[in-house]
């Protein structure tokens, strides 16, 4: 099925979504930017180009070179923005029969905005067919609140010139909504607070049964992140001024260089209190080169450009007024535009709301984000069948010390499948039984308990050497399978669970909630435990070797690590996990020697046969058994009395 | 385990198939009516799944394609902020006074210098070289456009290097464009 694209199409920057599995992704464009210059230009052997590249050649080509297009989509041509762009531009604005807008191009070409826009749309086009390696025929595309019958119709003509079906037109309030997922919720105010590029837009929408609805809209059409590095930029050429006696005002690669600066010091000071402004030889006089090294702090850059976020409070305020609402009747407050990571605007509409704004999607990308998701619920695509389902709590099995091992984690997709091999914890077991567990807590104990079963007949064999895979599987529907199953004989048993889901979603929540209240001492438990299976599964490989090797041990070392082995057994017998793990150590150390003794023992044979090739002295060894190389893993079954 | 997802979607797909082969031979009387509302749901659920098992086709291979090109381009991001750095290297011992230019002192810090671009160089970085070219904005940003003798629309000054990673422009060089005397 073809895909529906999300368009959010900017003043200054344009981007384009799709959903990827049930999510709302951002397409790149063909030169890996997430956004792209709403920026066209025609050249003078008559090639298009549209976005970044439009843009560094604009001073080249002021006359074919248009921008903020969007200012002039479904205007008339006595429209008080349309006049007050014509002196922002450095294209040509004529009014066109009917009262209508139109650019004229060097070559006497005449266009229409919305074929403008087409260009643009057209470029996001071609850019998602070639990343999604399909034909896209499809979009929703977004456009301010305010905008009425005659821009709505324009942009949507736009779509169509650019070969696409536009299935919806969207607010941009309403796409950010979307995209924070908040037309889930129901009868609530909602006011988008979006500070962009070029302008500020403020929109109080009332959400019922899913359905967004315009309450008030208000903003500045000549606001926005530009003007914040103006500020900066004005404050350095002084402050270089008064220092150096130069104004580089004038001079247009230093201006370059101190625009970049600018707009990067901005950017860092999001998230950082100073940054140094570090330009050398910006620029030389008699004397000899000069150099700009200037700290902007985070309070200076608030109080160069307070009075622009400052700005926004009254649009707010008179939004609010028109909604017939105050501010405290608003119940969810989204941040839009890139220049609402700047802390001190977070900042200002926390004051002036009384409640912190959503933010954690990219400001920059949310509208064309929640466009797809538009486009996503129109093509049905966000349909019951396809919605995949994960796994609320983990699952897992109890293993030896009481400890949960998790086979599948809390929030997998599902249907899935795992297994893993375990083994067994005593010499000569024969059964070993399946506690199949749910929860986060690190004891089995803790969780909840599902199912057990037995899996008998393991033909008798010393502890850690059969292997018992256990796996699990969820289907769609949330129904557990646990299958154990020996390797040796490939006897198997199996249980069925289908009463998980019963778990209510706050019952989730509080397990949960108590898994994270617990998890230090969770933590601390695990470790005991883990620590005297640990003590346990060394002194009896430990006394293992010795049995197996009783001829080439030394009497003297015999003794000594025997003892150390009865200390570790007295250590198990208490619940002193510093204890244990002291004698585990000293025991370590004591067989040790037992590694150094065989492999002398064995370098002095070989020494005897073949003396020419002396090897230096292994001090290795000490750690016997502990890892195996096979795919046994550490983590053995509770012992069943049997 | 991915893979498993679309082995297994692709199974069901078969399973689904081979199902409705059966009920068209069966084509027993009365079984007809559910049958073709059955035939409904599995044609839903049949479209339902290659969609899902198309998507995951789909996206391992842009994920491919994007790792490979993550592999070659992992060192673009901190190569590019470096670029700053040889910024300041051309600023400084471009314009480097005549009586110091002998100067042993001064001659180690080209060494310092050149040391830093062979590095670069060895990633895969290589200056443009654009003065004399005929603008193109893939590769060139224009700061000026200047009136020149220079055949008009071409680059007449190189003020900041443009560098290529590999065979991409990670960024242009910032240059002035020849205009034709008026």
């Amino acid at each position: 099925m073809p895909k529906v694209i999300g368009i959010d199409l900017g003043t200054t920057n344009s981007a384009v979504a799709y959903m990827e599995a049930g999510e709302p992704t951002i397409i790149p464009n063909a030169e890996g930017g997430r956004v792209t210059p709403s920026v066209v230009a025609h050249t003078k052997t008559g090639e298009r180009l549209v976005g970044q590249v439009a843009k560094r050649q604009a001073i080249t080509n002021p006359e074919n070179t248009v921008y903020s297009i969007k200012r002039l989509m479904g205007r008339r041509f006595t429209d008080p923005e349309v006049q007050r762009t014509i002196g922002m531009v450095s294209y040509k604005i004529r009014e066109a029969s009917h009262g209508g807008v139109e650019i004229e191009l060097a070559d006497g070409k005449k266009l229409a905005p919305p074929q403008i826009s087409a260009m643009i749309l057209q470029k996001l086009r071609t850019d998602a067919e070639a990343f999604l390696g399909e034909k896209v025929t499809q979009a929703v595309i977004t456009v301010p609140a305010y905008f009425d019958d005659s821009q709505r119709q324009a942009t949507k003509d736009a779509g169509q010139i650019a070969g696409l079906e536009v299935l919806r037109i969207i607010n941009e309030p309403t796409a950010a909504s979307l995209a924070y997922g908040l037309d889930k919720k129901k009868d609530e105010l909602v006011a988008v607070y979006d500070l962009g590029g070029g302008t500020f837009d403020i929109s109080v929408l009332q959400l019922g049964e899913g359905v967004f609805e315009v309450k008030a809209t208000n903003g500045d059409t000549h606001l926005g992140g530009d003007d914040f590095d103006q500020r900066v930029i004005e404050w350095l050429t002084e402050e270089f001024k008064r220092d150096q006696g130069i104004d580089l005002k004038n001079d247009r690669m230093a201006l370059q260089r101190l625009k970049e600066a600018a707009e990067k010091a901005k950017i860092e000071l999001s998230s950082t209190q100073q940054t140094e402004i570090n330009l050398p030889f910006i620029t030389a006089d008699q004397s000899g080169p000069k150099h700009m090294v200037i700290t902007l702090t985070r309070s200076k850059l608030e109080q160069l450009t307070g009075e622009l976020v400052e700005r926004t409070v009254g649009p707010v305020r008179q939004a609010l007024a028109d909604a017939g609402v105050g501010p405290e009747k608003i119940d969810e407050v989204i941040l839009v535009g890139g220049m609402t990571r700047m802390p001190v605007v977070v900042e200002t509409v926390r004051k002036i709301f009384g409640k912190e704004p959503h933010k954690g999607i990219n400001p920059d990308e949310v509208v064309a984000l929640g466009a797809a998701v538009q486009g996503g619920v129109l093509k049905g695509e966000v349909k019951d069948v396809l919605l995949l389902d994960v796994t609320p709590l983990s699952l897992g099995i109890e293993t030896l010390g009481g400890i949960a091992t998790k086979l599948i984690e809390r929030n997998t997709t599902i249907p899935t499948s795992k297994s893993q091999v375990f083994t067994t914890a005593a010499d000569g077991q024969t059964q070993v039984e399946i506690h199949v567990v749910q929860g986060e807590r690190e004891m089995a104990g803790d969780n909840k308990s599902l199912a057990r079963f037995i899996l008998d007949g393991i033909p008798p064999a010393p502890r850690g050497i059969p292997q018992v895979e256990v796996s699990f599987d969820i289907d769609a529907n949330g129904i557990v399978n646990v299958k154990a199953r020996d390797k040796a004989t490939s006897r198997e048993q199996h249980v069925t669970i289908t009463a998980t889901s019963g778990l209510l979603k706050d019952e989730v929540e509080r397990l949960v909630k108590e898994a994270q209240a617990h998890a230090d001492e969770d933590k601390r438990t695990r470790e005991r435990i883990e620590t005297r299976n640990e003590a346990d599964g060394f002194a009896y490989s430990i006394e293992k070797t010795i049995r197996d090797n009783a001829d080439k041990i030394p009497a003297d070392v015999k003794t000594d690590v025997e003892g150390k082995i009865t200390a570790v057994r007295e250590a198990l017998k208490t619940e002193d996990t510093e204890k244990i793990r002291e004698a585990l150590n000293d025991l370590r150390q004591a067989a040790n020697k037992i590694g150094e003794v065989m492999y002398q023992a064995e370098q002095q044979k070989q020494q005897a046969e073949a003396p020419q090739e002396g090897q230096p002295a292994g001090t290795a060894a000490g750690q016997p058994e502990g890892e195996k190389k096979d795919d046994t893993i550490e983590g053995e079954f509770t012992e069943k009395p049997s | 385990m991915a893979d498993d997802r679309v082995r297994r979607a692709e199974e069901l797909l078969e399973e689904r198939l081979a199902t409705r082969r059966n009920g068209e031979d069966r084509d027993a009387p009365g079984e007809a009516e559910s049958d073709k509302l059955g035939d409904e749901r599995v044609e839903e659920l049949t479209r339902d799944l290659q969609r899902v098992a198309a998507d995951f086709a789909n996206y391992r291979r842009r994920n491919e394609a994007e790792r490979a090109d993550f592999a070659r381009f992992a060192k673009a991001d901190l190569i590019t902020r470096l670029l700053e750095v040889l910024d300041d290297y051309d600023r400084s011992l471009g314009t480097v006074p005549e009586d110091l230019r002998t100067q042993p002192w001064v001659e180690g810090m080209w060494h310092v210098e050149r040391k830093l671009r062979d590095i670069l160089a060895s990633e895969g970085l290589e200056p443009l070289d654009p003065v004399g070219e005929a603008f193109d904005p893939h590769i060139h940003e224009a700061i000026a456009h200047v009136e020149s003798d220079a055949p008009d629309g071409t680059v007449v000054e190189e003020i900041r290097k443009g560098y290529r990673l590999h065979d991409r422009v990670i960024r242009p060089a910032l240059v002035t464009v020849a205009k034709q005397k008026e």
